[in-house]
C-alpha cells in the first residue's frame, strides 16, 4: 500500500498543475495531520453510503411502479376484453331470446357473422349456442338437426346420461366448424361444472383450463365462456327456478395463448408474465433465455369469472429508465471524486495552515532574534568607537605631541581597543551565522589576486613575528563563490599559522587546483596539533591549549566559522597534516568555475 | 582666490562621538555643523548645504532612516553625498540604508579618525 501511494504521489508531483510552490517552511514541518482530511472524507463516505442507498432504493421503487403499471395494464386489459367477450355473450342471449323458437343454423350464423368479431377482435375462436336436451328426446332432436343442413349431426359421446347440453350452433367468424356441433359438453367434466355454475347462478363463467377438441392433436390451454339462457317467461331467483327456466347456453372458447397475445400489449424486452390457473400455465412470454433471467417478480391473484389466475410478473432492470439505473453508481463514483476533492481540499488548507503557523511562529523568533542582534551590535560598539576616535586623536596629535611613553601606553589602549572591536565583530558574525543570517552570494572572482591580497595585508604581521612567506601560487584560479568571506577565511587561516608558529618560523601558502577544485594550503611550522585533538579543531569556542595561546588573541570561534563560512561557499576546510612540534597544515578548498557552475551567477544563499 | 571649504554636516546624537567628528573633521579643513538628530539635522539643511552628510542612524526623535525618508533628494543638491554612518551592521539595514538613497554605509566602530577624513575627503571631492 505504501509503495502504491509514494507511486500515485509521484505521479501527481510530475503533473504540470501540481507544481506549487513550495513553502519556505516546507521541510520542517514533516507530519500534517490527516485527521481533519480523513474526518471530513470519512463524513462524506458516510453520505455517499447514505445517497447510494436513496439511489439504490428509488431504482427498486420505480421498477415496483413500473411494474405495478405494466401489470394494472395486463390485468385490465385482459378484463376489458373478456368483458367484450361477455357482452357477445349477452348479445348472443338476446337473440337467442327475441324469438321464441330456437334459432336455425343460418340464423345463428348469420347473428354471429353480422357481429364482425374476427377484425374487432382478432384471436376470436367462435361463439356457440347449445341447448338441453333430455336423453329420451335426443333422436327427434338429432332429426331435427339433421333436416337443418347438417346430414350428419349426431350427439356425441353417447354416455347414457340423463341430459345433455348439446352445441347445436357454432359459428367462427370466418368459417364453419363442424367438430364443435354434436358435442355433449356434459360429458366433460370442466365444461360441466362451468355450466352447472353458470345455471345455477345465473352468471356468466369461466371454465378452468382445458384442452379443445379441435386442439386434439396439439393440446394447449383453454377455456370456454358460458352464459345460461334463460326463458324469460319463467322467474330467475332460485337454483330451481334457474333450472327449470334454462334454456341453453351461449358460449365462447378461446385459446388462452391467442387470446393473451391480441389482448396484451406482450412483446417487451424488459417485461414478461406468466398465468396459471391452478397448476396450468395460460400463458407466458418468457420466450427467451434473457428473459428467462428477469429477476423481479410480483404476482397478482386474479379473480376471473369464477377462475382464479395467478398472474407472475417478471422485469429486467432495464424497466428502469437509464438515468434512474446509473444513479447509485454515479452517487458513488460521484461521490468518491467529491470527497476526494474535498478532503484533499481540507488536508492541503490544513497543511499551508500548518506550515504559515510554523513560518510565523519562525518569523517571529527571528525578528526577535534580529533584533537582539541588531541591538547587542550597536550597544557593544558605541563605547568603543568612542574610545578608538579620542585615543586616536590623541595620539595623532590633535591635543599636542605626544611623549614617547605616553604613546607606547596610548598604543596599547588603542589595541586593546581593537582587540575589542575584532572580537565584537566575530561574536556577532558568528552569532549571525547561527540565525541564518549571513547572506553569501556567488560571482566569479580571481582567487589567486585574493590571496595574495591577504598575504599583503598580513605583512605587518610577519614581519612583528619575523616570520618568513614562502607562497606557491598558481596564477588566474577562478572560482564561484562570495569574495568577503572567503577572505575571511583565508585570513583566519593565514592568522593562525602566524600566531600559532613561534617566532621567526616559516610559512607555506599554497594555491593550485585538484579534482575541479581549488586548493589553498597554508602549511606552519607551529607547535602542532595531536590527532586526538583534531575534532576539537572546528567546534564552536574551543581551544586547544598549547605554549602559545595564552598569548593569542581571538576567541577560537575563527574555525568553526571558517568551516562555515566555507560550506556555505560550497567548499570546506579542513586540517590535512599536524605532527605535534612540526607544524600543521590546513586547507580551504572552493570549487572552480566551470561551465557548469557560471550560470548560477548571483545566485544568493543564505546559511 | 582661496577654494572655499567643503561643507559636511555631522548627524550624531552621542555628544562624545558627535565631538570627535567635529573636532577631526575641522582639523582637516571642513567645514562643519553638526545635529543630534533627524529633526535637527533637517532644519540646519534648510540653510546649510553640505557636500557630505555624515549620518548615524539610531537617534531619538527622527532616527538616520526617518531622516532618509524625509530628506528630499531632489529639492536639494543631488551632489550631497550621504554616507551612513553606524555600529549596525545587518545586511538588511545596509540594504534600506542603500534603497533610502545613502551613498556609502560605514561602519562606526571600524574608522579610525584617518579612515574619517579619507573617507570623507574622497566624497566632498
Amino acid at each position: 500500500m505504501r509503495l502504491q501511494f509514494r507511486l500515485i504521489m509521484r505521479f501527481i508531483k510530475r503533473l504540470p498543475f501540481s507544481k506549487v510552490p513550495s513553502h519556505p517552511y516546507q521541510k520542517d514541518v514533516n507530519r500534517f495531520p490527516l485527521l481533519p482530511a480523513g474526518v471530513v472524507f470519512l463524513t462524506l463516505l458516510i453520505l455517499i453510503a447514505f445517497s447510494w442507498r436513496a439511489a439504490t432504493r428509488a431504482v427498486e421503487d420505480d421498477k415496483k411502479n413500473k411494474i405495478t403499471e405494466r401489470s394494472a395494464l395486463v390485468e385490465s386489459s385482459i378484463k376489458g376484453r373478456l368483458s367484450a367477450y361477455e357482452d357477445v355473450l349477452h348479445a348472443a342471449n338476446g337473440f337467442v331470446n327475441s324469438s321464441a323458437t330456437a334459432p336455425t343454423r343460418d340464423q345463428w350464423n348469420k347473428f354471429v357473422l353480422s357481429m364482425e368479431l374476427g377484425g374487432r377482435y382478432p384471436g376470436i375462436l367462435g361463439t356457440g349456442y347449445a341447448v338441453e336436451v333430455a336423453a329420451a328426446d335426443i333422436d327427434a332432436f338429432e332429426q331435427n338437426i339433421r333436416a337443418q343442413g347438417l346430414p350428419k349431426f349426431d350427439v356425441l359421446p353417447e354416455t347414457g346420461a340423463p341430459v345433455k347440453t348439446v352445441a347445436i350452433h357454432y359459428q367462427e367468424p370466418a368459417r364453419n366448424s363442424d367438430p364443435v356441433t354434436g358435442y355433449d359438453m356434459l360429458s366433460d367434466p370442466l365444461r360441466k361444472t362451468a355450466i352447472e355454475q353458470a345455471r345455477d347462478g345465473d352468471q356468466v363463467v369461466l371454465t378452468s383450463p382445458l384442452t379443445l377438441r379441435v386442439d386434439a392433436a396439439k393440446p394447449q390451454p383453454a377455456m370456454i365462456m358460458y352464459l345460461p339462457v334463460y326463458n324469460t317467461d319463467l322467474p330467475t331467483n332460485t337454483v330451481d327456478e334457474r333450472r327449470r327456466a334454462l334454456k341453453g347456453f351461449a358460449f365462447m372458447p378461446f385459446r388462452a395463448k391467442e387470446f393473451i397475445n391480441n389482448t396484451v400489449e406482450v412483446n417487451s424486452s424488459d417485461f414478461g408474465f406468466t398465468i396459471k390457473s391452478g397448476d396450468t400455465q395460460l400463458y407466458s412470454n418468457i420466450d427467451s433465455p434473457e428473459k428467462a433471467a428477469f429477476k423481479t417478480i410480483e404476482s397478482h391473484d386474479f379473480d376471473v369469472y369464477g377462475q382464479k389466475w395467478r398472474i407472475e410478473y417478471y422485469a429486467s432492470d432495464a424497466i428502469v429508465s437509464t438515468a434512474l439505473r446509473n444513479r447509485p453508481n454515479g452517487a458513488i463514483w460521484g461521490g468518491l471524486i467529491f470527497s476526494l476533492s474535498v478532503a484533499s481540499s481540507v488536508y492541503l488548507l490544513v497543511r499551508r495552515r500548518i506550515l504559515d503557523q510554523a513560518y510565523y511562529e519562525e518569523r517571529k523568533l527571528q525578528t526577535a532574534k534580529d533584533d537582539l542582534l541588531s541591538l547587542a551590535s550597536h550597544q557593544l560598539r558605541t563605547p568603543a568607537t568612542g574610545v578608538k576616535q579620542y585615543i586616536g586623536m590623541v595620539l595623532q596629535g590633535y591635543v599636542g605631541p605626544v611623549e614617547e611613553e605616553q604613546g607606547k601606553m596610548l598604543n596599547l589602549a588603542y589595541e586593546s581597543n581593537e582587540r575589542q572591536l575584532r572580537i565584537i565583530n566575530e561574536f556577532l558574525y558568528m552569532a549571525k551565522a547561527d540565525a541564518g543570517r549571513i547572506v553569501v552570494s556567488r560571482n566569479p572572482f580571481n582567487l589567486t589576486t585574493l590571496v595574495e591580497e591577504v598575504i599583503r595585508d598580513q605583512n605587518s604581521e610577519l614581519e612583528k613575528a619575523g616570520h618568513k612567506l614562502i607562497r606557491h601560487l598558481t596564477p588566474n584560479v577562478m572560482i564561484i563563490g562570495d569574495m568577503h568571506s572567503i577572505r575571511m577565511i583565508i585570513e583566519n587561516l593565514v592568522n593562525n599559522a602566524i600566531k600559532y608558529t613561534p617566532d621567526n618560523g616559516t610559512i607555506h601558502v599554497r594555491l593550485k587546483k585538484q579534482d575541479k577544485k581549488a586548493v589553498i594550503s597554508v602549511k606552519d611550522s607551529g607547535v602542532g596539533i595531536r590527532a586526538s585533538d583534531f575534532a576539537k579543531l572546528f567546534k564552536q569556542f574551543s581551544r586547544i591549549p598549547n605554549s602559545l595561546t595564552a598569548n593569542t588573541t581571538g576567541s577560537g570561534i575563527g574555525l568553526y566559522l571558517s568551516k562555515h563560512l566555507a560550506k556555505l561557499n560550497k567548499g570546506d576546510v579542513e586540517i590535512s597534516t599536524s605532527k605535534v612540534g612540526r607544524g600543521s597544515t590546513f586547507t580551504a578548498s572552493f570549487p572552480l568555475q566551470s561551465v557548469k557552475n557560471i550560470t548560477a551567477y548571483k545566485y544568493i544563499k543564505r546559511g | 582666490m582661496a577654494m572655499s571649504k567643503k561643507k559636511i554636516l555631522v548627524v550624531e546624537d552621542e555628544q562624545a562621538l558627535n565631538n570627535a567628528y567635529k573636532i577631526i573633521l575641522e582639523k582637516a579643513g571642513f567645514d562643519v555643523r553638526v545635529a543630534f538628530d533627524g529633526e535637527q539635522a533637517l532644519s540646519e539643511l534648510k540653510e546649510f548645504d553640505p557636500q557630505v552628510i555624515l549620518l548615524d542612524l539610531k537617534m531619538p526623535t527622527l532616527d538616520g532612516i526617518g531622516f532618509l525618508r524625509k530628506y528630499d533628494m531632489k529639492k536639494h543638491n543631488d551632489k550631497v553625498q550621504i554616507v551612513v554612518f553606524s555600529n549596525f551592521d545587518l545586511q538588511q539595514e545596509i540594504d534600506e540604508a542603500y534603497g533610502l538613497g545613502a551613498d556609502k554605509y560605514v561602519l562606526k566602530s571600524g574608522a579610525s579618525p584617518d579612515d574619517l577624513v579619507k573617507i570623507v575627503k574622497n566624497l566632498a571631492g
